[in-house]
């Protein structure tokens, strides 16, 4: 800093001091999104603002003083400005920024080799691996709509069998695959920019495992105890059944003790005769007479 | 017999050199996505469009020129309507709307692009120009300077979409073939 202030005699023409322009200009590209940096003008008790300016390939060759306004980078107070909805090319861009103090303004400081996005660096993606269920689930990075995404999957026990899919965009959860319980499955993914011929590396393997289910086991077990079960108790139901319906419909007479022939019929035939009369007598009775005896 | 044999085998080997050469020819593409060139153009349409004043011609004369366009002859008038465009068209046409001016810059440089993706095709050989492709191409250059420079320039950017769209429809569909 005393640098500059060192030199600001140096700087003073006819009374007038220049602006001095900003220094240390740098590009950082990661993923696309493009940064200029300078180091900031100095000017105690001042605001000093900045103005980048950008020149593509083009414009160089065919219309080589016409140098296009930054979007977003117009008299600004910040040391950094974003470029990436100004580089929208993979050619060669020209950058210069100058500061602006009142009506000072300084020299256009250019940025020493033109920068092409194609030198942006790449990271790999961030990945969210998920189960749905048996369903295998990613979502990535939303990382614009240059980006898409090569997905790689496969059985962990069964590594060499690699299954691949491609995914458009990111911040969407995307169906891998269902899983086949018990097993486990591992994701890796990688950026896939087509405008810059480019890839990221792939990302750190995520590996996600789905239980063998205890309930399907408990089902089969009880629909087997079930069914012998009913093997044992149908024909048992069916049984009583028929000796219900036997009872109820065809009852089997048992006759009293009392009523049962000990003794042959010859036997009960050959009463005494005073017995025989009596009893004859006692048969006689009409039914009026039977009543009267009743009350 | 031995004669018909002999012609048999001539006429094959002649027919999977032409599906070669032709496919040869298919492969030189721009593989480069145009949806996003599409959509900086749509930003300034209408800015553009309005600008011309000569609505009763054109210079692409899109259903005459491009839609006749055979595949073999694709990459040819790809690489000289991208040359039309910017040797010529982006040159004579002075912007000073910083917003127009941004979004033409991004179409010419990315035109520059697909020239230098066009020109590895022609370095090997598999960008051949037939005279009709010459002749399509030469037409819209007449059309060109039939018009006051100014007013031909505007008036070939307020055409952009029809070339653009042109390109997309067909390095995809050979890419898809």
């Amino acid at each position: 800093m005393w640098f500059f202030y060192a030199l600001i005699p140096c700087l003073l023409r006819d009374g007038v001091a220049i602006l001095p322009a900003p220094q240390n200009l740098s590009v950082h590209s990661t993923n696309m999104k493009h940064f200029l940096m300078w180091s900031p003008v100095i000017v105690p008790g001042e605001t000093v603002y900045y103005s980048v300016e950008y020149q593509g390939e083009y414009e160089r060759l065919y219309l080589s003083d016409v140098w296009i306004p930054s979007s977003w980078c117009s008299l600004t107070e910040k040391t950094e400005c974003d470029l990436t909805e100004d580089i929208t090319a993979t050619v060669p861009y020209s950058l210069h920024v100058r500061a602006t103090l009142g009506s000072q303004t300084s020299a256009w400081s250019t940025l020493t080799h033109p920068f092409n996005r194609n030198s942006t660096i790449l990271t790999p993606p961030w990945m969210d691996v998920t189960k749905d269920g048996f369903h295998l689930v990613i979502e990535l990075e939303d990382l614009g709509p240059q980006f898409e995404f090569l997905v790689a999957y496969w059985r962990r026990e069964s590594a060499t069998k690699e299954h691949i899919k491609m995914v458009r965009s990111g911040g969407i959860p995307v169906h891998l695959v269902t899983m086949e319980p018990g097993a486990a499955y591992c994701v890796k993914a990688q950026a896939v920019v087509k405008a810059i011929g480019r890839h990221s590396a792939f990302s750190q393997a995520e590996c996600i495992e789905v239980q063998e289910e205890a309930l399907p086991l408990a089902l089969a077990l009880f629909a087997f105890v079930g069914f012998m079960l009913n093997l044992v108790a149908v024909p048992i139901s069916i049984w009583k059944m028929g000796q219900l319906l036997r009872y109820s419909c065809c009852p089997v007479v048992v006759l009293p003790n009392t009523l049962k022939i000990t003794s042959s019929p010859q036997k009960l035939i050959s009463c005494r005769k005073e017995e025989v009369d009596a009893c004859a007598m006692t048969t006689v009775l009409s039914s009026e007479e039977l009543f009267r005896t009743w009350i | 017999m031995k004669v018909q044999c002999a012609a048999l085998w001539l006429l094959a080997a002649a027919l999977i050199l032409s599906s070669v050469h032709t496919r040869g020819l298919r492969k030189c593409l721009i593989s480069m996505d145009t949806h996003h060139l599409e959509e900086s153009f749509q930003e300034i349409k209408r800015a553009i469009q309005a600008k011309d004043t000569f609505q009763n011609v054109t210079i692409l004369s899109a259903s005459e020129t491009l839609q006749s366009i055979k595949p073999s002859d694709v990459c040819c008038v790809t690489k000289n309507l991208l040359a039309f465009y910017v040797d010529r068209v982006f040159k004579d046409h002075r912007e000073l709307n910083p917003h127009i001016l941004r979004k033409i810059s991004s179409i010419a440089n990315s035109f520059l692009y697909m020239q230098k993706t066009l020109q590895r095709c022609q370095e090997q050989r598999r960008c051949h120009c037939r005279q009709e492709a010459t002749n399509a191409t030469r037409s819209v250059h007449e059309n060109y300077d039939q018009l006051e420079v100014h007013s031909a320039a505007v008036k070939s950017l307020g055409e952009l979409n029809v070339f653009l769209a042109w390109i997309a429809k067909n390095h995809q569909e050979i890419s898809a073939a």
